[in-house]
């Protein structure tokens, strides 16, 4: 990584230069001292020249090769100064010299010229090596990544580790490009600028870019980020944007990587949209039970209706008041209970349409459930229904309507499948973080095995209904409310005879 | 005095139900197939309650709502056939007075004329809003001594409990929503405000209200708000 450093940080590169200045420097007064020592001992000149040879290679070793071109030239000079004879002087009285030196320093140059190469090429490789080693752990990272986000923080760390600049991803989401994320490079306090129009110009060019033209894409727009669009042939599926230096360009092994960071999300999306189908088709396959089943138990109360009012209406009927009052009686009942079929349908549609979202709000469940008897108790005629609060001012957090219906379906239950006037009890207990709410009543009971069942769609207990009627969608729909809530829906015995249905909620903090 | 109702709804078979009911009461009746018809017989007749369908076919209902109550007081009570609140919601923060989810039955429908006409009767005998007493059925508020009797009891209120049954009866009759409350008591509608009005709102009717299950006083409107119901003098 030290490569990848010196390359992209252009501060780092300067702090190197004058270092190496500093070693040249310094060596030079290591010759410059050699050599009268040598001269010291008596040795002949032509071995203070080698020491000069010798430090030429040795800056060529240490710094770069214009810098040691230089040294050279200064030493043949520093050397003719000081030690050729007449000395502290530039002129020369042996002729060979001055040509010795020159061609000896063409040597060296071209010495520290293959030196600097073989160096150059050694460095440019551990790059290469560095790079390829951060894009092979990550192309294996990105097998086992199981979502988007997971894609995400992988990709932004290998970008991190590859551009050395601070990271910006948006994603193509559905809806649209989704939220900005930004991964900013180690030390950095934020952005170096700000994500305005003209970035987000930028990135929606890159988005819409048919052509990938990356390190040129910031000419068209003068965005000061570099957009990339994730793309494969037919689908893309973000930008990724790099805030570098000036100085710094793209490491064309980003432009590889981009191809296979695209294709890990190609394999991502189509195994959302794998489960997507899934989940589709087991929508259909409810739907079309729900519509087969309505449509079967829809025609009995329209039967009901429009025969008994088509008698009423039809002209010179024979029909006494008590018979026409009657007839008008059952399409009263009829339409009631075509009444609460049409407001259980809105209620699934309405879970269906919100998925997991329910609106919820701070709500009394004193006064949901004092509301939900009161209805019954007027929709039914019948006055056999206790309520027993826990005595404390409980706020859950639910929506209303919802549990409204909830309680509407348990009740309507509890009248329809027991014998009339049988007493049914309505009960909330107020614990540390819940309500527990309870419907009892002191009926026949539902037999054990068809405790699990009951909550099933479709699941309906016996012909002891009036002509067999009810798709049993209403305590699927509240088992579905209830746990859309994060509660469970339970059912069990009431001693000594009779069912208790049970449901908890999350109070709010007060 | 008969009171004079008009019925604006577009649906034929609707509509006949409801005038058959009404007349069926002894009240008397207008009826408007439309918006623009509505509002000229509102002009022109100047019935005492207005039975408004949400859905018509020339303009928004809620159109409607607003240019009645331009230059009118008149109870309007809407009738939808949406089952969502946010409907009814808006139409009573624009100033409608009460709603009804259609199915509705003819009972429920008469009922809410009752409570309707009872609280005309009681604004025109009274003259409540502006007078130092209110009284409904045993309930009896004294705005200069600020304190709340019920069946000759005394009740003792918390200051917020007091400003929140001071809000109902300035209203009486009419329901409010949730958020018209919240604004009105704290001057916000964050949840917060909705969990407190919640809280009080219990308190209060633990004071006044001695049967949970037939509440007398204080209704529910579930997901939509409270109304104060007004029964002439005991």
């Amino acid at each position: 990584m030290k490569f990848l450093e010196r390359y992209i940080n252009y501060d780092k590169v300067v702090k190197k230069n004058t270092t190496q200045w500093g070693v040249t420097l310094g060596i030079m007064n290591l010759e410059l001292f050699m050599g009268y020592v040598f001269r010291f001992i008596g040795m002949r000149e032509i071995h203070i020249f080698i020491i000069y040879e010798l430090g030429i290679i040795a800056t060529a070793f240490l710094t770069g090769s214009y810098i040691c071109s230089m040294s050279g030239v200064l030493g043949l000079f520093i050397f003719n100064y000081f030690f050729s004879e007449p000395k502290f002087s530039f002129h020369s009285d042996a002729m060979g010299y001055p040509l010795t030196g020159i061609i000896l320093s063409i040597a060296t140059m071209i010495i520290a010229k293959l030196v600097k190469t073989n160096q150059k090429h050694q460095e440019g490789k551990a790059l290469v090596d560095a790079r390829r080693q951060v894009l092979l752990e990550t192309t294996q990272q990105l097998l086992m990544t199981k979502t988007k986000q997971d894609i995400v923080e992988v990709v932004a760390d290998c970008m991190l580790r590859l551009s050395g600049g601070s990271v910006i991803i948006f994603l193509n989401e559905k809806e649209g490009l989704g939220e900005l994320q930004i991964f900013l490079r180690e030390g950095a306090q934020g952005l170096n600028f700000e994500i305005d129009d003209v970035e987000m110009r930028a990135i929606h060019n890159a988005l819409h870019e048919e052509d990938i033209e990356w390190n040129n894409s910031n000419n068209r727009i003068d965005s000061k980020g570099i957009y990339i669009p994730i793309r494969t042939t037919d689908r893309c599926y973000g930008v990724i944007g790099f805030d570098l230096d000036n100085e710094v360009f793209l490491p064309k092994s980003v432009e590889i990587f981009l191809s296979s960071l695209a294709l890990a999300f190609e394999r991502e999306y189509y195994s959302e949209q794998r489960a997507e189908q899934i989940i589709q088709m087991k929508k259909q396959k409810l739907r079309s039970d729900l519509l087969r089943s309505i449509s079967h138990d829809l025609r009995t109360p329209l039967t009901g209706i429009s025969g008994n009012a088509a008698l009423i209406a039809k002209k010179n009927n024979s029909l006494s008041i008590e018979q026409a009052r009657e007839l008008g009686k059952n399409i009263w009942k009829e339409s009631m209970w075509l009444t609460s079929m049409v407001e259980n349908l809105l209620s699934i549609t309405k879970l269906d349409d919100a998925k997991a979202n329910i609106k919820m709000n701070p709500e009394s469940i004193d006064e949901i459930l004092c509301f939900s008897i009161q209805k019954v108790k007027e929709f039914y005629q019948i006055q056999d229904i206790t309520y027993e609060s826990s005595g404390e001012i409980d706020i859950v957090l639910c929506n209303s309507q919802l549990i409204a219906q909830v309680m509407h379906n348990l009740l309507e239950n509890a009248i329809k499948h027991n014998e009339p006037e049988t007493k049914i009890s309505v009960s909330v207990n107020s614990l540390n973080d819940r309500v527990v709410v309870q419907v009892a009543d002191e009926g026949k009971g539902i037999p054990d095995n068809l405790k699990d069942e009951i909550f099933e769609m479709f699941c309906t207990l016996d012909s002891r209904l009036e002509s067999g009627r009810g798709f049993g969608i209403g305590l699927s729909l509240c088992k579905t409310i209830i746990e859309a809530h994060g509660g469970e829906m339970k059912v069990r015995d009431a001693p000594p005879h009779g069912a208790v249905f049970e449901f908890e909620l999350k109070k709010v903090r007060l | 005095m008969k009171r004079k109702l008009l019925v604006v709804e577009d649906d034929a078979s609707v509509r006949n139900l409801i005038t058959t009911a009404i007349q069926m009461q002894d009240y008397e009746n207008y009826v408007a197939v439309n918006g623009n018809q509505a509002i000229m017989l509102a002009m022109s007749k100047q019935p005492d309650i207005m039975l408004l369908d949400l859905g018509l076919p020339d303009m928004d209902g809620m159109e409607v709502i607003k240019k009645v109550r331009s230059w009118s007081r008149m109870p309007i009570i809407v009738i939808t056939a949406r089952s969502d609140d946010t409907d009814k919601i808006s139409a009573l923060d624009a100033g409608a007075d009460d709603y009804l989810t259609k199915p509705f039955s003819v009972d429920e429908l008469l009922a809410r004329i009752r409570v309707t006409v009872r609280r005309l009767s009681y604004y025109e005998t009274e003259n409540a809003a502006e007078g130092a007493k209110f009284v409904d059925g045993g309930l009896v508020i004294d705005y200069v001594a600020r304190c709340v009797t019920l069946n000759d009891e005394e009740i003792h209120l918390t200051p917020l409990e007091y400003k929140l049954l001071y809000l109902l009866a300035q209203n009486a009759g009419k329901v409010l929503t949730h958020t018209y409350i919240t604004q009105k008591i704290w001057g916000t509608s964050f949840e917060s405000d909705l969990i407190s009005l919640r809280v009080f709102m219990a308190s209060l009717r633990k004071k006044i209200e001695p049967d949970k299950e037939s509440v007398k006083y204080i209704q529910t409107h579930i997901g939509v708000g409270y109304r104060l119901l007004t029964y002439p003098k005991e």
